[in-house]
């Protein structure tokens, strides 16, 4: 038995593969989906996705959204979505550096707050993940 | 008669405007390609949005976000979308007597506008001056996700706010490379979409239903509007395609006509020649 997995950005599929396991950054804390899982229907939050595709570990960075469970097919609806093979190291620690000034600066209001601090909290994720 | 030397300058004029001409059709049938794909890319994502929305929407209390109640007697907001440049036929043109036709049926309740692209900018600035409210121009990547999120996110914080009763969305939908019809469409207040028949499936919310449906709307409102502008985007490069081959095929036709004429020119100075040359050897015979 396998999953089916899918990773959906607004723009693009970004990995539609059969998957043994994965680990999800799910809003109240991480989870893990074997088959036979219980229909669901959550909120992702920052962080890194990790499935396991033939033996082999592969890992996505993927920020916000939803991950829907529904027999063996999850579906995961990603507000953006990297796989950790794609991301640039150098690219990574330029974009961390400027968001890390960037939340230093602040900004005038919570929502902007917010938004910078989510920012920050990407770059890190994938900075953490290529290194 | 025109003289032959201004006939094929005129000629030579006509080529190298056709030659530009397909230049530009054969861009537009590469950016169309391409903004075909985007289209097709979106679907998956629009999809899953929209079928979670339906499963959540029957089990949590619907009016309660701002998004989705009736609207305040405020006027309504206009989201235009054309393009930057030109030369794209009537689809600029189209689009904008949409508008036209529209803020006619809203005369008098000050109804505001956001344009993205020159075209329709140009145009409503000199008729509706300061009621628009946000102008996004000269766009280097057209009408991408991040300004999506940006312009979905500005009119929904504007609803909210109780300033804009309603709002729409006027673009055109892309049918086929030659046919784009311009539409109005609603976006807020944000109506349900239908559900199809099927049982829901029950599934395990986390955080809980409500949660889940306050964070999915702003999304969904962002799809929808990504999605009416990948199809502006391709209707804007299928209407300058067939306005490019007609240009062409135009151009075509004018160097026939003038081909034409140009050697009839030719002709009449031969034969005024050769009358002339006659004409003096007979003087001389006699």
């Amino acid at each position: 038995m396998a999953l089916r997995l899918k990773i959906v950005t607004p723009e693009r599929v970004v990995v539609d593969a059969e998957a043994t396991e994965l680990m999800a950054p799910g809003v109240v804390g991480e989870f893990g989906v074997l088959p036979e899982h219980v229909t669901f229907l959550g909120g992702l939050d920052v962080g890194v996705l990790r499935y396991i595709e033939g033996g082999a570990s592969k890992s996505v960075v993927v920020s916000g959204g939803y991950a829907e469970i529904a027999g063996d097919l999850v579906t995961i609806l990603a507000d953006d979505a990297t796989p950790a093979a794609e991301i640039d190291a150098a690219s990574a620690r330029t974009a961390l550096t400027v968001a890390d000034q960037a939340v230093q600066t602040g900004a005038d209001t919570p929502e902007e707050v917010d938004a910078l601090l989510a920012e920050l909290k990407k770059a890190h994720v994938r900075v953490q993940t290529v290194s | 008669m025109a003289n032959l030397k201004d006939i094929r300058k005129r000629i030579g004029s006509v080529r190298s405007t056709q030659q530009i001409t397909k230049a530009m059709k054969m861009v537009a049938a590469a950016k169309l390609r391409r903004a075909q794909d985007a289209v097709e890319g979106a679907r998956p994502y629009a999809e899953g949005i929209t079928t979670l929305l339906l499963s959540l929407s029957g089990r949590v209390s619907y009016s309660a976000d701002p998004l989705l109640s009736a609207g305040s007697g405020a006027p309504a907001h206009v989201v235009i979308l054309t393009s930057d440049r030109g030369l794209c036929g009537g689809y600029n043109a189209n689009v904008n007597r949409k508008v036209s036709e529209f803020l006619a049926s809203e005369e008098g309740t000050g109804a505001t506008l956001t344009a993205c692209g020159r075209r329709g900018n140009d145009v409503f600035r000199k008729v509706v001056g300061e009621r628009i409210l946000r102008t996004h121009v000269n766009l280097k990547d057209g009408l991408n996700l991040s300004l999506a999120r940006e312009v979905a996110d500005d009119v929904s914080a504007c609803f909210a706010r109780g300033e804009a009763g309603s709002v729409y969305l006027v673009y055109s939908q892309f049918r086929s490379a030659i046919s784009q019809v311009p539409v109005v469409e609603k976006l807020l207040p944000l109506e349900a979409p239908e559900a199809e028949d099927g049982e829901a499936l029950d599934y395990v919310y986390e955080p809980d239903a409500a949660t889940l449906l306050t964070s999915l709307l702003p999304r969904y409102v962002r799809t929808r509007v990504y999605q009416a502008m990948l199809e502006a985007t391709a209707g804007e490069h299928g209407a300058r395609m067939t306005a490019m081959d007609s240009a062409t095929r135009n151009a075509s036709e004018v160097i026939d006509r003038l081909t034409l004429e140009m050697n009839r020119a030719r002709q009449a100075m031969i034969t005024t020649e050769l009358m002339e040359i006659v004409g003096g050897a007979e003087a001389l015979k006699g």
